[in-house]
This record gives structure tokens, sequence and C-alpha cells, in this order.
């Protein structure tokens, strides 16, 4: 039995939702990320941040 | 400067990653002004016709797979020849953006061999999981889930750093290692169309392999875009976690 265009859909579908999501995540992630960073004082020796 | 730059860049790949996939997805279904869109419907011993499609797919992720992992490879050795996290942040960046791909080109690859490798009287998982070129990627990708792994399990950064470079230099062996798996042995189903050595009977017209070259340019361009996030992401990871310590 041919199943070529199940096969076809889960196949592209598959790939596309992946790195759409992979995408979405690190487009989400990314700058909530740098704005906690910015928001940390620095480790050592760095100027500024709260005392 | 350098940020901004980087940022330029993220967002120059994204929209260039975006407008070559949606031309790639375009010309792989429908007819373009350079050609009509690839179907096998009418070629005598091809039983899939449409998931054949997946030419313009499945290659070019194992081939961005391949480019993220040489940029792994080169990183790593970089990190371990100069300690700092100049090179070790991109170089995980790089292997995790490569684990993805490299997960997606197996699973293509899988439901490809499957509809069109499976003979009579043998499983056609079996059949797909004995081709040499897919076990060498099958080792390749555990190799990096350890890097992955590992770079979650070992607190202490300069150790962390080292142990992660060693994997995605043993990792990295595969790349050579699939590519020459299928021109060297005989056993391969892996037929060849590019390259030296390529397969004779798996010969592309002159717009396949146009539409082949061009999923090559938007998938490593994809890579481009996704490691430039990924990479945004852990340079701020980094510091969070710098700030913890």
């Amino acid at each position: 039995m041919n199943h070529d265009l199940t096969t076809a859909t889960l196949a592209f579908g598959g790939t596309a939702a992946s790195l759409a999501a992979y995408w979405l995540w690190m487009r989400w992630r990314g700058p909530r990320l740098e704005a906690a960073a910015a928001r940390r004082p620095p480790a050592r020796d760095g100027p500024g941040g709260p005392p | 400067v350098k940020a901004q730059t980087e940022a330029r860049l993220r967002s120059l790949s994204g929209w260039g990653a975006l407008a070559a996939l949606l031309l790639l997805i375009w010309a792989t279904w429908w007819d373009t002004p350079l050609g009509r869109a690839p179907d096998w419907t009418a070629t005598a011993d091809v039983t899939a016709p449409l998931t054949r499609k997946l030419l313009f797919t499945h290659p070019a992720l194992a081939w961005s797979t391949f480019v993220a992992y040489i940029v792994t490879f080169s990183l790593s050795i970089a990190a371990l020849n100069e300690r700092t996290r100049r090179f070790d942040t991109p170089a995980r960046s790089a292997a995790e953006v490569g684990f993805v791909l490299n997960t997606l080109a197996l699973y293509t690859g899988t439901l490809w061999g499957i509809q069109e490798w499976s003979r009579s009287g043998s499983s056609a998982l079996a059949t797909v999981y004995t081709e040499p070129k897919v076990l060498v990627v099958v080792v390749m990708w555990l190799t990096f889930a350890a890097y992955l792994l590992l770079r979650r399990l070992v607190d202490e950064p300069a150790r962390r750093s080292r142990l992660a470079a060693a994997f995605g230099i043993l990792g990295f062996l595969g790349v050579p290692a699939s590519y020459l798996t299928s021109r060297l042995l005989a056993k391969s189903l892996h037929p060849d169309v590019v390259g030296p050595g390529a397969n004779p009977d798996a010969q592309l017209g002159a717009y396949e392999g146009l539409l082949l070259a061009w999923s090559f340019v938007a998938f490593t361009l994809l890579f481009v875009h996704l490691h430039l996030l990924r990479l945004r992401m852990a340079r701020a990871q980094d510091a969070l976690a710098e700030a913890a310590a």
C-alpha cells in the first residue's frame, strides 16, 4: 500500500513546524534573556550596577 | 558597534532565508518562469512521487547540518587553543542549531527511506537503519547529543569547555565519514547526485539541479540566521551565569 501523501505531509509539515517552533522560541526568549542580563550588575570590577 | 553589526546580520540573514525558502517551496510545488515543477508521477519506477520532492529539502538539511558541525569543529579547536568564551559560546550555538538540523535530516530521511527503499520481505525501518550513511549520521547525532548533555551536566566552565570541544571535534569526524560512505561502499543505498563519484543512474535535469543547488543556498542562510539568534541567547545566558557566580 502506498502512503505517499501521508509521508510527504508528515515530512514537509513536520520539518516546517519544527523549524518555525525553534525560530519562534529563540525570537521570544532571546530579548527576554538579554533584558535580564542587562538588569544584572556586572560580575566583578565592572562599572555601575546597584550596590 | 560589534553588537550592531551582528544585529544587522541577524536581520539580513533572516529575511534572506525567508525569501530563499519561500522561493524554494514555490519552485518545489509549482511552475516558475524558469521551469516546470519537478514531477515524478509519470516516472515508471517511482512509487512515491510526492515524497521524492524531499530531494529539495533532505539533502539541504544534511548539508546545513554539515556546515553547522564544521563551524563547531573550527570553533572548538580555537576554544581549546585560547581558553576564553570568545570561541566557546559560538561553538555551543552552532552545535545546537546543527543538532536540530541533524534531527530533521534524519527525520525526513527516515520517512523518505521507508517509502523508496522498502523491499518486500524485509522491514523498511531495518533497511533504512542498516544503510552505511544513515549509521554514520546516527553516530554523529549521538555524539552531538552527548555534547549538548555534558554542556548541561558539567558545572565548572573551563572543564565544560574542554570536554565539549573534544566532543565537537570527535562528532565532526562524521561529516567526512558520511560524505565518503556512499561514495566508497557498494552497500550504500544513498544515490550520489553531486560531486566526484556521482552516480550516473541518479542524474538530474538542469532545472532540478538548479533547485537542489538553490535549496543548499536557502538552508545555509537559514543556518546563519538560526545560529545568530542562538548566539544572542547564549551570550545573555553567559552574562547571567557570570553575574550569579
